[in-house]
Order: structure tokens, then C-alpha cells, then sequence
């Protein structure tokens, strides 16, 4: 065995690698090649000094939690689908509802503002068509009800208004009447009584008045 | 429960399965980073940005059972880029640096210093181990690493870096010839760590 061969090998039987076979054959020729064995024991050495470097504990404390995902995030988690199967999945699903609507003959139609929609079996634009003009004639006919609906209803509503204020014209008036009645009254029954009292007092004043001439006259007479 | 296991249950919505596949690896990722990188900040964010990648993208990982090594070409790769970006930012070789520190204690290459194990400790040591390891290629020293450090088998190796067994040896080999030759110059061997320590 020559020495190259050897060098291979040593790191097999410095790290206690090496089956029984490759120890003897290594450790034959060792035997006789002083160069090889002194290199092991350089080899050994060495390592022995990188022995010294003991570990040390990193001290980091590193913990880890649950993200919180947003939904398509967690979507995909719960059903371990990629972006790119997700992605293909639309795609084919797209594709599909497309085929199922060719084979259903779909027209989709555009026509003064208005969509339609139209599926069958066979196809006939003439039939289309002349829904379309259906639709259109009938839509007509509904705005045009439609507007006498609402004027009418417009209508009513003014006329139920007009009433309304006139009945509580009315009932306002009635009130006025019943109150300024009612305020004559009491004035008319008020001016009565002051009328009454002046004749009271009048007449009182007046009697004794009377009454003290004729006592003056009495003794004026009385006194000749 | 193996590593398959956590990683099976946390595919079933155990968020805790993953971190306990964090405190399982956090030590072994976290001393490779070091090592390779010889700087404990950046190790630590390396081990970070490994367990994130690995939160991220372990539903791609086909077979659980090969978590270690999905791990490591991980943190191995991380580290890398980590070196890469070193590299661009500090240039200056192990040499030249040295050189710039003549009276640094753990420049025994200067022959002016006193024999640089007389006050040798554990931690002067461990800077020494460090800038052995930097001064040697990336290749040899992933190699080195998972093996004295790590434990991995050779195979085990190959399998993390993609690469056939004799190619990993082989590096392992000229690895540890060129770590002696710098252990040589610093005048640090066993005998004298023995004696030592």
C-alpha cells in the first residue's frame, strides 16, 4: 500500500470509521513507514487541541407561534392547495362553465340599454329577436301605466290635501265664532251688571238726597 | 419522539413540536455558527435566520428523517453568505492582521513574546482554536467542524454538502494538516495544553 493511499484512510481510523480490514492494512504499513505514522500522530494532535474549544449554551430563547393567516392563506392551509393548483382549478372551472354554456346554445344580447338572456337547444335569432321587441313593447306599456298610476295617484293626493285644509278652515272658523259668542256674552252680561249698579247707587245717592232736602226743609220751616 | 416525529406533528398543527425541534437544535447550529464564523453575535443571528428558513420551508422537506442534514446545508449555506459578507467588510487577512498587533497576547508567532503557553487559559485557547479555523478554506472547515465538533459521520457529511465521501475526507485531511501547520507556528500542541490546563 502506498503512502497516498494511506492518507484516506487515516481519517477513517482517527474517527474510529474504519472496519477491522482497512485498521490492519493501515496499520501494517505504519509499521514500516515512519512518515505515515508520524502524520497520524500529527493528525491526532490536532485534533485533540480543537477538543479544547468546548460548547457553549447560546442563551437565545427563541419561540415560535402560529401566525394568524389571512382567509385565502388559511383556505389553502386547510386544503393544502398551492397558488398554482388554485390557479388552474379557476381556470379549468371557468373553462368548463364556459363549455356547458356554448352547449347550451346561451346568447347573451345587449339591445337600446337593456340585457337578455337566452338559452336552448337550437338556435334562432328570429325567435330572439321578436322577444326582444315583445319585451321592448310590453316595457313601454308598463312605463307608460306606470306614469298615469303615479299621476293620478298625484292627483288624489292634492285633491285629499285640498280637503283637509278646508276642513280645518272650517273647523277653525266655528271655533272663532263659538269664543267671540261666547266673549260677547260675558261682556254683554258684564256691561248688565255695571249698568244695574249705577242705577243702585243713582237711585241710593239720589234718595238721599231727597231725604236731606226735606230734612233741611223741614227745619227751615220749623224754625220760622 | 424523534426529530421525524415533532416534525410530523407540527405538520399537523403543533406549532410546540417546532419549538421543541428549536431547543433540540438551537445548541448544536448555534456552536457550528460560532465556529465557523468566530464571532457569537452573527452566530446567533445565523441560528435565527436557520430556524426561520427552516419554520418556513419544512413542509417542502420530503424525507423528516433527514432533518439534520436538511438543517445543517442550512446553517452551513447561511453561514456562507455570512463569511462572504465578512469578507467584503474586513478584507484584512489573518496574516496582515497579526501583524498589526505585535503586542496582542495571542500573537505567538512573534518570537518576542514570551512561550504563549505560559499564561495560556481556557478562553485565550478557544480564540486561538478560532482564528485557526478562519485562517483555513470554508470548504475544510465545514468539513472540520461537523466532524470534531459536531460528530457526524463522514457519510453524514456527504449527504449535508452534496458532495461523495473520499471528497469529504480528503478536505477533512488537508484541513487538519493545514490547522497543525498554524498550531505548529503557534507553538500549541498537546503536551503543552496538558500541561497547562
Amino acid at each position: 500500500m502506498k503512502c497516498d493511499d494511506i492518507k484516506i484512510l487515516l481519517m477513517d481510523i482517527l474517527y474510529e470509521e474504519a472496519d477491522e480490514k482497512v485498521i490492519a492494512r493501515v496499520k501494517d504499513h505504519m509499521k514500516s513507514c515512519d512518515g505515515c505514522r508520524a502524520e497520524f500522530e500529527a493528525l491526532k494532535e490536532t485534533s485533540a487541541v480543537l477538543q479544547k474549544w468546548e460548547d457553549v449554551d447560546p442563551d437565545m430563547n427563541m419561540v415560535f407561534v402560529r401566525e394568524q393567516n389571512a382567509f385565502w392563506s388559511n383556505l389553502r392551509e386547510r386544503f393544502r392547495i398551492s397558488p398554482a393548483r388554485l390557479g388552474y382549478g379557476f381556470a379549468l372551472g371557468a373553462a368548463a362553465l364556459f363549455l356547458m354554456l356554448a352547449l347550451a346554445n346561451t346568447e347573451i344580447r345587449y339591445d337600446q340599454g337593456s340585457f337578455s338572456m337566452r338559452f336552448g337547444i337550437m338556435k334562432s335569432n328570429d325567435s330572439a329577436k321578436t322577444v326582444s321587441t315583445m319585451d321592448q313593447a310590453l316595457l313601454t306599456s308598463l312605463q307608460e301605466q306606470n306614469m298615469q298610476l303615479m299621476s293620478r295617484m298625484i292627483e288624489q293626493s292634492e285633491q285629499r290635501q285640498r280637503q283637509q285644509l278646508i276642513s280645518a278652515l272650517n273647523q277653525f272658523s266655528n271655533n272663532y265664532q263659538d269664543v267671540r259668542s261666547s266673549d260677547l256674552k260675558t261682556v254683554g252680561t258684564s256691561l248688565d251688571e255695571i249698568e244695574r249698579e249705577l242705577y243702585r247707587r243713582l237711585e241710593k245717592r239720589t234718595n238721599e238726597q231727597y231725604n236731606d232736602l226735606i230734612r233741611q226743609i223741614n227745619f227751615q220751616e220749623g224754625n220760622r | 419522539m424523534n426529530d421525524a416525529d415533532l416534525i410530523k406533528k407540527y405538520l399537523d398543527g403543533d406549532i410546540n413540536s417546532f419549538n421543541t425541534l428549536v431547543w433540540r437544535w438551537e445548541k448544536p447550529l448555534y456552536n457550528f455558527s460560532v465556529r465557523f464564523l468566530g464571532d457569537t453575535e452573527l452566530a446567533k443571528d445565523v441560528t435565527q435566520k436557520a430556524f426561520i428558513k427552516a419554520y418556513k420551508n419544512l413542509k417542502g422537506l420530503k424525507d423528516p428523517s433527514k432533518f439534520s442534514s436538511w438543517i445543517y446545508q442550512i446553517t452551513s449555506n447561511l453561514c456562507k453568505d455570512e463569511f462572504k459578507s465578512m469578507k467584503r467588510h474586513q478584507s484584512i487577512s489573518l496574516e496582515l492582521m497579526m501583524e498589526n498587533h505585535k503586542d496582542h497576547r495571542f500573537d505567538l508567532a512573534d518570537s518576542s513574546l514570551p512561550d504563549p503557553s505560559a499564561d495560556m487559559n481556557q478562553i485565550e485557547l478557544e480564540e486561538l482554536i478560532k482564528r485557526a479555523l478562519q485562517s483555513i478554506p470554508v470548504e475544510q472547515r465545514i468539513v472540520i467542524i461537523m466532524k470534531e465538533y459536531q460528530g457526524l459521520k463522514f457519510a453524514e457529511i456527504a449527504e449535508t454538502l452534496g458532495e461523495s465521501i473520499n471528497t469529504v475526507k480528503s478536505r477533512m485531511y488537508y484541513g487538519l494538516n493545514a490547522l497543525r501547520k498554524v498550531f505548529n507556528r503557534w507553538n500549541i500542541n498537546e503536551e503543552v495544553l496538558q500541561y497547562e490546563m
